[in-house]
């Protein structure tokens, strides 16, 4: 008889103690199914369903990938956003005649329409009529008579689109227009320099580009006599890189 | 005055172009997981598609202009790509290989004014 109340017993915890590990399963499985937290809310914060609270995100994974990351040094897409280049060309001075133009160009593509492009450039005046009335006697001095200028402008890209040569050639090409402020000393006098214009850009290749610019540099001057806005057209060719 | 003007805007124009570069993950190549991948022959919209590459295809990246960048079939085509397309591809280890600011405009922005740009 004690036997059996024994017996009796340990059957009645083991099952007790089943029950007791599944519904500790199912309490465990709420996390997985909250819909059913809602249905009937249980106490949680009485009730902690785990040891700790690390959200399952942060949980390592059961199974690791073998993924091996690359790791490559240094730069591997090259930005080639800088174009830099030298212009010559013809240059003429209000009152000053006509003469050869050169400098340097380096621009900055902001986007496929917009760049930004600081330009240095540097001539001699020719003489002027009143030197010619004045029998022989210069008007301004050799040193007087360089002129140099340095702006910096924001150009516009339009027409983008391709030119033809002969056959199986064609290149890209773009017109744009540009304007911007600058410095012109000239005359032993700086002068503020407003200048706008327009230039066709003829790549060879991706990276080689042959410019054609049309551009007028407007500032105040006394020169030779009244004062005036004067108007300085520049026409000039130049080569250029991007890097 | 205007001599330190210019002297700052071109630094500022190096440093956009530096920034640029940092903010690109490292790839060489990217497999094209949009339907198609057009190339054109410029970086630009006025420059005409002269070839599209499959879906799967796997593609070198050669070099970046402003928003447009130049890859390399495995053919041996190379063309310009627009970031809209360069979005829609993914690098070897499944990252998508553009960087985080919207668009060159804004990168621009941010390289010169400061900070940076999280969201995509």
């Amino acid at each position: 008889m004690e036997g059996r109340a024994r017996i009796f017993l340990l059957k009645s915890i083991c099952v007790l103690t089943f029950l007791g590990v599944l519904s500790g399963c199912s309490l465990l499985r709420v996390d997985d199914a909250p819909s059913r937290v809602d249905d009937a809310p249980l106490q949680v914060d009485n009730a902690p369903l785990r040891v700790d609270d690390t959200p399952y995100e942060d949980l390592e994974p059961v199974i690791k990938p073998e993924l091996e990351r690359r790791t490559i040094s240094g730069v591997d897409i090259a930005s080639e956003n800088l174009e830099v280049g030298v212009f010559v060309g013809i240059m003429s001075i209000e009152d000053f005649g006509n003469s050869v133009v050169y400098g340097a160009r380096l621009a900055y593509h902001i986007t496929e329409d917009f760049f930004t492009e600081a330009a240095i450039g540097r001539t001699n005046a020719d003489t002027t009529s009143f030197d010619d009335l004045n029998g022989g006697k210069d008007f301004l001095s050799d040193s007087e008579r360089e002129l140099t200028y340095y702006n910096i402008s924001l150009g516009y890209n339009i027409l983008p689109g391709e030119a033809f040569i002969g056959k199986g050639q064609a290149y890209n090409t773009a017109l744009y227009v540009i304007a911007g402020i600058g410095n012109t000393d000239f005359a032993d006098d700086n002068h503020f320099t407003v200048n706008v214009g327009a230039g066709y850009r003829f790549l060879l290749n991706d990276w080689i580009a042959l410019r054609a610019d049309f551009r007028d540099h407007m500032f105040d001057s006394v020169l030779p006599g009244n004062d005036n806005t004067t108007h300085n057209l520049e026409a000039t060719g130049s080569i250029s890189f991007f890097f | 005055m205007h001599l330190f003007l210019v002297t700052f805007i071109l630094l500022q124009c190096l440093a956009a172009e530096v920034f640029a570069e940092e903010q690109y993950y490292k790839v060489m190549k990217v497999v094209v997981d949009g339907p198609y991948m057009e190339m054109r022959t410029g970086p630009g919209r006025g420059y005409p598609v002269f070839h599209v590459v499959d879906r799967g295809k796997e593609v070198s990246v050669i070099k970046r202009r402003t928003d447009w960048f130049m890859v390399q079939t495995e053919r041996g085509k190379e063309g310009w790509v627009k970031r809209a397309d360069m979005e829609l591809t993914l690098t070897l280890d499944g990252e998508v290989p553009v960087p985080a600011c919207r668009s060159r405009f804004w990168e621009f922005l941010a390289s010169t004014l400061g900070g940076g740009c999280d969201v995509r």
